[in-house]
């Protein structure tokens, strides 16, 4: 994935996570009542494992030190949103200082398991955003069972509202 | 969004869709249809339906030609779920590749439920793909109601697409 693609996708995520808060705070969203059934224990869970790709990810990427926030332990989507920004913008940050060529080189990645892999930071960059979009889905269901609707956050959105 | 970021998320959606038929094929095949309440999906096969009647619905706007004569929702095997599957992104494959570059970021007047929008052809494709990723996390909880342990779950990441790229196991 290009260097093109990947910001696109960022700012394409960074909308739809601001939608994601509008609708928490409009219908003021507990995000911390247990959701039973989705799999996750709150809303709150799911949107810090949102944000927590990004950090790990990064983190093996640019070898900086860790975050010392636990996002599991936020208080409130005000909490959570600084530190996604946080994160979010130190992978920018990163994508920033690589060169085209740099994005495209493999070099080893640490992973979860403690096993080191061949990936190019663009793979590892791609991953962290595309993983982020796939959470949407948990989204949904957590706010179904909260009663809660879900904002629209498809890309489609994002393209009518960047006009 | 260009010609070769739209290939590369289809060939990654494509590597999903095929990591997710060897989870139904290992577990049962005909969960699809098993109610599964609590994540707003009546069944598994309602949530994959969406996903794929997304590509019909739009590729129809897009090419002018109706969409197929088969509701996914209705299905109750996977192999009838894997077979929509592979018809509609077939057609994905062929209209994409029927378009110039030129083609793709021309914009064009779209019905959209009635109403009558501007988009390129490249930003409804990309719509379509993102909106497969989108619904993943909406399978992962279904599976999750159906019992399946996490380990089961498929693993559809990005990364695990670019490692079985590299031969990764």
């Amino acid at each position: 994935m290009d260097r093109e693609t990947l910001l696109e996708l960022l700012d394409y995520q960074d909308w739809a996570w601001t939608e994601v808060g509008k609708a928490i705070a409009a219908q003021e969203a507990d995000l911390t009542k247990p959701a039973p059934g989705s799999g996750w224990p709150a809303v709150r869970d799911c949107l810090a494992h949102m944000c927590f790709g990004y950090d790990v990810w990064t983190l093996r990427l640019d070898g900086g030190p860790p975050t010392v926030f636990d996002p599991r332990a936020a208080a409130s989507f005000a909490e959570l949103d600084a530190y996604r920004s946080k994160v979010v913008g130190r992978l920018r940050v990163c994508l920033a200082n690589l060169t085209d060529e740099a994005l495209q080189t493999d070099r080893d990645v640490q992973t979860h398991g403690g096993e080191v892999l061949r990936y190019t930071p663009a793979e590892i960059m791609a991953h962290a955003v595309v993983h982020e979009r796939a959470h949407h889905g948990d989204l949904s269901t957590l706010f179904y069972q909260l009663g809660l609707e879900m904002p629209m956050v498809d890309y489609r959105f994002y393209v009518d509202a960047k006009r | 969004m260009k010609r070769a970021a739209i290939q590369e998320l289809f060939d990654y959606t494509g590597f999903a869709w095929n990591a997710i038929g060897l989870v139904m094929a290992k577990h049962h095949p005909r969960f699809v249809a098993q109610p599964a309440p609590g994540s707003g999906w009546p069944a598994l096969r309602d949530c994959f339906g969406h996903a794929l009647l997304a590509y019909d619905d739009w590729l129809a706007e897009l090419d002018g030609m109706p969409m197929l004569k088969s509701d996914p929702k209705t299905a109750s095997t996977w192999k009838e779920i894997d077979e929509y599957k592979e018809a509609v992104r077939a057609r994905f494959q062929d209209y994409l590749q029927s378009l110039s570059d030129a083609e793709l970021d021309a914009e064009r007047n779209v019905n959209v439920d009635g109403e009558m929008m501007r988009y390129t052809p490249a930003q409804l494709l990309a719509n379509i793909l993102i909106h497969d990723r989108g619904h993943h996390g909406d399978v992962n909880t279904l599976l999750y109601q159906h019992g399946i342990p996490d380990d089961d779950w498929p693993w559809i990441e990005y990364r695990a697409f670019a490692g079985a790229k590299r031969g990764y196991s």
